[in-house]
C-alpha cells in the first residue's frame, strides 16, 4: 500500500504513548513503528515529566478510563504538562473525550477539565444506530498542519456512541451522522480527534505524521 | 455520511488461516498474517480475526493478535474463547481494536454488560451463530455442534438490552456455501436490534453483497472465502457495488476497477479489445507517509 522508507522525521522528540492500563495500546504502536518514530508505552510519573510529546489513545468507557487516570496520577502529572507547560498532546477517541469537563457516559463524571466541553450521548432520534462504528467523510476547515496531505472529506474510521461537545472555536473537523459530530478538536497545543486515525489507513497514518511533524 | 462495511473474516484453526465450509470442514489455505496483510492492503473496511480452535478450555491465542496487528491497519477484530474481561483487556493490549464473545454470553449474559460497562459498548461484539430448524433460527455452539435451544432474535433481543455494541450474526446453513446470504434471517433479525448487525455466511458473487445492502437494508457484510482466493478480492467487490450505483463505498488506495465486467463467478473479467485499446498505463508512485 504505503511505505515510509525515507520520509521525514523532522525531530525526534521524546514521545510518551499515555498507558492508563486501557485502550488499543498495541495498534497506536503499530502505527507509530511502521512510521518508524521512537516512542515509549508508559505509564511511569517520571516518563511522563521527561516526555516531550504525548499520545493520548482509549477504547474503554470514561469512568474506568479517569478513575485509572487519578488513582495512578497520571492524571495530575499530564495536566501539569499538557496545561502549564504547554507540551504537544494528540488525544485518539475516548482520548480525546478525556479532555473534557464532564461525560455523561455511565453517571456523570468529571474529565481532565482541559478543554471547554461536554461528552453527551450521540441523539439517535434520527434513526441513526448506535454505536457510530465504521468509515466517515471527515471536513476539516484548516488543513495545515494536522490535515497536510489529506483530501477534505477522506474516510476515517469511528466507533464510538458519545460525542464530544464544544464551542466551535474549538472544531477543527466534523462528520455527518444525522447531525454533525466533532470529529477534531485543536487548542493550543492540543489536538485530538474522535476517530481512530491508528486504524484509518493510510490517511490516519498521515494524519499521526502531521502531528509528528508538529513537535 | 457513514459508508457500507466490508469486512474480511479470517478464521485461525491451529495455527494456520483456514476456509470453513458448514463450520464442519475446514481446508487449510496458508498463513494468517499473509490474509490479514492483503485484506488490509486491498482496502478492505474491517477485519474480524476468529480462532476456531476446537479445545475450549484454553485461553485465547494472545500472541497470534499481536502478530497480526502488525499488518493490519484497519480496525481488527478478535474474537475466540474469550471468558473474562482480563482476556480482553489483554487481546487489546495485543493489537485488537474489538472483540466478539460468543460463547460466553451464552452462558453468562451478564458477562456481556461486565465488558462493556468496562471497555464500552462500541468494543463488544457479539457473535451469534445460528442455523434454521423448521422454520425458526436457533443459536447454536460450539461449531454449530450444540444446540442451545435458544431463539436466536430472543438471543440478540438479550444481548442488546445488556451493551453489545455490535452483533455477528453468523448462518451456519449458508458458510462456505456460495449460495448468498441468508436474506430472510437478517432481514427479520435487525427488526429487533437497534444496534449494527453484520452479516456473515454465504457470500459468492457480489451480486450478493448487492442483494443483501439493497434488500435486507444490511450495511456491513461480512466474508471469509469469498475474499481468500481472488486477488484485490475487496477492491473488485467494492468496484462491483459502485458500479451498481451503492452509495457509500469507501475507496482508500488509487487502484480501482471501474469498468470492468465481472463474470459469472464473480471474478473480473476481460476487458473488451475496444476498452483495452482506449486503456493506458498510468505508473501509481508509491505514497511515501
Amino acid at each position: 500500500m504505503v511505505n515510509s522508507n525515507y520520509s521525514p522525521v523532522k525531530t525526534q522528540k521524546n514521545l510518551v504513548v499515555v498507558d492508563y492500563g486501557m485502550g488499543n495500546l498495541r495498534s497506536v504502536a503499530n502505527a507509530l513503528k511502521f512510521l518508524k518514530v521512537d516512542y515509549e508505552v508508559s505509564s511511569e510519573i517520571e516518563e511522563i515529566k521527561q516526555a516531550d510529546a504525548y499520545l493520548l489513545p482509549g477504547v474503554g468507557s470514561f469512568s474506568n478510563a479517569i478513575e485509572n487516570l487519578h488513582t495512578s496520577g497520571i492524571s495530575e502529572v499530564l495536566t501539569h504538562q499538557v496545561t502549564k507547560e504547554k507540551k504537544p498532546i494528540m488525544g485518539i477517541c475516548l482520548g480525546m473525550q478525556l479532555m473534557a469537563n464532564e461525560s455523561e457516559e455511565g453517571g456523570r463524571h468529571t474529565g481532565l477539565n482541559w478543554i471547554d466541553g461536554n461528552v453527551r450521548k450521540i441523539d439517535s432520534s434520527n434513526k441513526c444506530k448506535l454505536p457510530h462504528v465504521g468509515w466517515n467523510n471527515v471536513k476539516f476547515t484548516k488543513k495545515e498542519p494536522y490535515f497536510n496531505k489529506i483530501d477534505n472529506s477522506s474516510d476515517f474510521y469511528f466507533d464510538h456512541s458519545y460525542q464530544f461537545e464544544c464551542n466551535s472555536k474549538y472544531v477543527l473537523a466534523t462528520c455527518d451522522y444525522g447531525i454533525d459530530i466533532v470529529a477534531a478538536i485543536n487548542f493550543e497545543n492540543i489536538f485530538a480527534v474522535q476517530f481512530h486515525p491508528e486504524k484509518s489507513q493510510s490517511n490516519g497514518l498521515k494524519l499521526i505524521r502531521n502531528f509528528l511533524n508538529t513537535l | 455520511m457513514l459508508k457500507n462495511r466490508i469486512i474480511g473474516c479470517v478464521l485461525v484453526k491451529n495455527g494456520i488461516s483456514v476456509q470453513s465450509i458448514g463450520f464442519k470442514k475446514f481446508l487449510p489455505i496458508g498463513k494468517a498474517e499473509i490474509a490479514v496483510e492483503f485484506l488490509s492492503d486491498w482496502d478492505i473496511d474491517e477485519i474480524i480475526v476468529l480462532n476456531i480452535d476446537s479445545d475450549l478450555t484454553t485461553p485465547p491465542d494472545f500472541e497470534l493478535i499481536e502478530r497480526l496487528s502488525r499488518y493490519s491497519f484497519v480496525p481488527l477484530t478478535a474474537g475466540g474463547k474469550v471468558k473474562s474481561t482480563a482476556d480482553i483487556n489483554k487481546l487489546l493490549r495485543a493489537g485488537a481494536d474489538k472483540v466478539t464473545i460468543n460463547t460466553s454470553a451464552i452462558n453468562n449474559v451478564k458477562f456481556i454488560a461486565e465488558a462493556s460497562d468496562m471497555f464500552g459498548s462500541q468494543c463488544i461484539v457479539v457473535s451469534v451463530d445460528v442455523k434454521k430448524i423448521n422454520d425458526s433460527y436457533q443459536v447454536f455452539t460450539q461449531g454449530g455442534r450444540k444446540s442451545t435451544g435458544l431463539n436466536a432474535f430472543d438471543h440478540i433481543q438479550t444481548v442488546t438490552a445488556s451493551g453489545a455494541g455490535e452483533i455477528l450474526l453468523n448462518s451456519i446453513d449458508r458458510d462456505g456455501s456460495k449460495s448468498g446470504f441468508d436474506m430472510e434471517l437478517y432481514s427479520q433479525a435487525s427488526k429487533h436490534t437497534d444496534i449494527p448487525i453484520i452479516a456473515c455466511g454465504g457470500a459468492g458473487h457480489p451480486e450478493h453483497f448487492l442483494q443483501c445492502i439493497t434488500e435486507c437494508r444490511m450495511s456491513s457484510l461480512a466474508a471469509g472465502n469469498f475474499f481468500n482466493f481472488t486477488e484485490h478480492s475487496p477492491l473488485t467487490l467494492k468496484s462491483y457495488l459502485k458500479s451498481k450505483m451503492i452509495n457509500g463505498i469507501r475507496f482508500g488506495t488509487k487502484i480501482k476497477y471501474s469498468g470492468f465486467e465481472f463474470g459469472e463467478e464473480g471474478r473480473v473479467g476481460k476487458l473488451s479489445d475496444r476498452q483495452l485499446a482506449k486503456s493506458k498505463y498510468i505508473p501509481v508512485e508509491k505514497e511515501i507517509i
